[in-house]
């Protein structure tokens, strides 16, 4: 691997590291601020960067840089950040069932959600966290995310199958009790992890 | 043809383009037809929206970019200041220790510095009564005339150095008398750091 161990880079990698990859800063913050908080999300951002201007010797240019950022920022939340291990475990195991749409959707009133939205997001677990995240925020296809969250497609699948019921779930709870829902009261028995 | 059920299972692929190109037109034209699908799915995608929303209306704070741009491209950081200073501090030790001009410049300089800031003044040192000549002789390797002139006593202090006693009626014991060589004593007079002489008005033998 290049970077500060072999040396600073020549000024071209440092324009070029500025041209293609400092203007995903914007994307990798918001990401890092639904995973570490607001108050950690600069750090992660920082760590992320520094970790990608050491390797950035090592990437292609012809490649996709923003899915080289954010498998960066995983690995770095991964090794540092992610909170302890005592959140359940996700139900994943086995055959991958999903969970088909039904109709009380309709009843969430769509123009009241917004700020119940962080909320909702919160109470997900993280790996749903992260493939919604960046799916529905990032655009991310799904060959891309299994490489991020580095999982097989059909657990990305999942995640964001489940992740997105369950989202609407609390979304609809909200909304009927007007306060944000406690995840143990949404969970259906096929998400409740095994203890 | 898919039908209600196959739709909602597939509803997330359909909306992220990932099923294949025939199950893409089957399902749509499923979803031309039924009305229920189309709302599930319209309101999959204003979920989407607005979790994009929402989490894309988080700016990060003007300052980040600088503070990213500064440790990453920093040429000053305080890690390399240190290493450039170690790394001088370490060259100019070692062309002090093995360059014989750069130890004679730095011991001149380092002197004259001495005699500046040390003006004469009255003193009270303690040492040992040492042969100058000999000393000489043995640390510089310079003829000692001891066997023809006799010793010469001088005041060696505890960092090395040898004082010369400026010649007085104090002193003149201190300066020929041959069996006072080796006694620890303690004078009390003035410095003249710039001569290497010290003026003795008194002395006790320890």
């Amino acid at each position: 691997m290049g970077g500060e161990g072999t040396g600073t880079p020549m000024p071209g990698r440092k324009k070029l590291f500025d041209q293609i990859a400092l203007p995903h800063l914007v994307s990798l913050y918001r990401t890092a601020r639904q995973l570490a908080g607001p108050d950690k999300a600069e750090d992660l951002v920082q760590e992320t960067l520094l970790c990608a201007w050491k390797h950035f010797n090592s990437f292609d240019p012809a490649t996709n840089c923003r899915a080289w950022l954010f498998r960066i920022l995983r690995n770095v939340w991964v090794s540092h950040w992610r909170k302890s291990r005592l959140e359940l475990p996700l139900f994943e195991e086995g055959d991958i069932q999903f969970e088909p749409y039904y109709d009380w959707e309709d009843e969430i009133l769509w123009n009241e959600i917004p700020e119940r939205i962080e909320t909702a997001l919160r109470q997900l677990p993280v790996e749903y966290r992260w493939a919604i995240l960046l799916a529905d925020v990032e655009g991310f296809s799904y060959q891309e995310i299994s490489r991020t969250m580095d999982c097989p497609i059909g657990t990305v699948m999942s995640r964001l199958n489940r992740g997105r019921r369950m989202l609407g779930r609390l979304l609809k709870a909200q909304c009927q009790s007007g306060e944000p829902d406690s995840p143990q009261g949404v969970f259906s028995e096929k998400t409740r992890g095994k203890s | 043809m898919m039908d209600c059920k196959q739709i909602r299972e597939v509803l997330d692929l359909y909306i992220d383009h990932e099923l294949s190109t025939e199950a893409m037109f089957s399902a749509d034209v499923h979803l031309s037809e039924c009305i229920a699908c189309r709302r599930a799915l319209l309101n999959l995608e204003r979920m989407r929206h607005a979790v994009r929303t929402v989490v894309s209306s988080h700016e990060p704070p003007p300052t980040l970019e600088r503070k990213v741009r500064y440790k990453l491209f920093s040429r000053w950081r305080p890690g390399s200041m240190l290493g450039i200073a170690a790394s001088f501090l370490l060259l100019v030790f070692i062309s002090a220790m093995f360059v014989h001009q750069a130890r004679t410049y730095w011991a001149d300089q380092l002197e004259s510095w001495a005699c500046r800031i040390d003006k004469p003044h009255e003193v009270m040192l303690e040492g040992k009564i040492e042969c100058r000549d000999c000393k000489l002789h043995e640390r510089y390797d310079v003829p000692a005339m001891c066997s023809t002139k006799g010793h010469h006593g001088a005041l060696e202090t505890p960092d090395g150095k040898i004082w010369n006693f400026l010649e007085s009626k104090s002193s003149e014991a201190l300066i020929h008398d041959a069996t006072l060589l080796g006694k620890r004593i303690r004078v009390r007079g003035r410095l003249f750091r710039e001569s290497g002489d010290v003026q003795v008005d008194s002395y006790q033998i320890l």
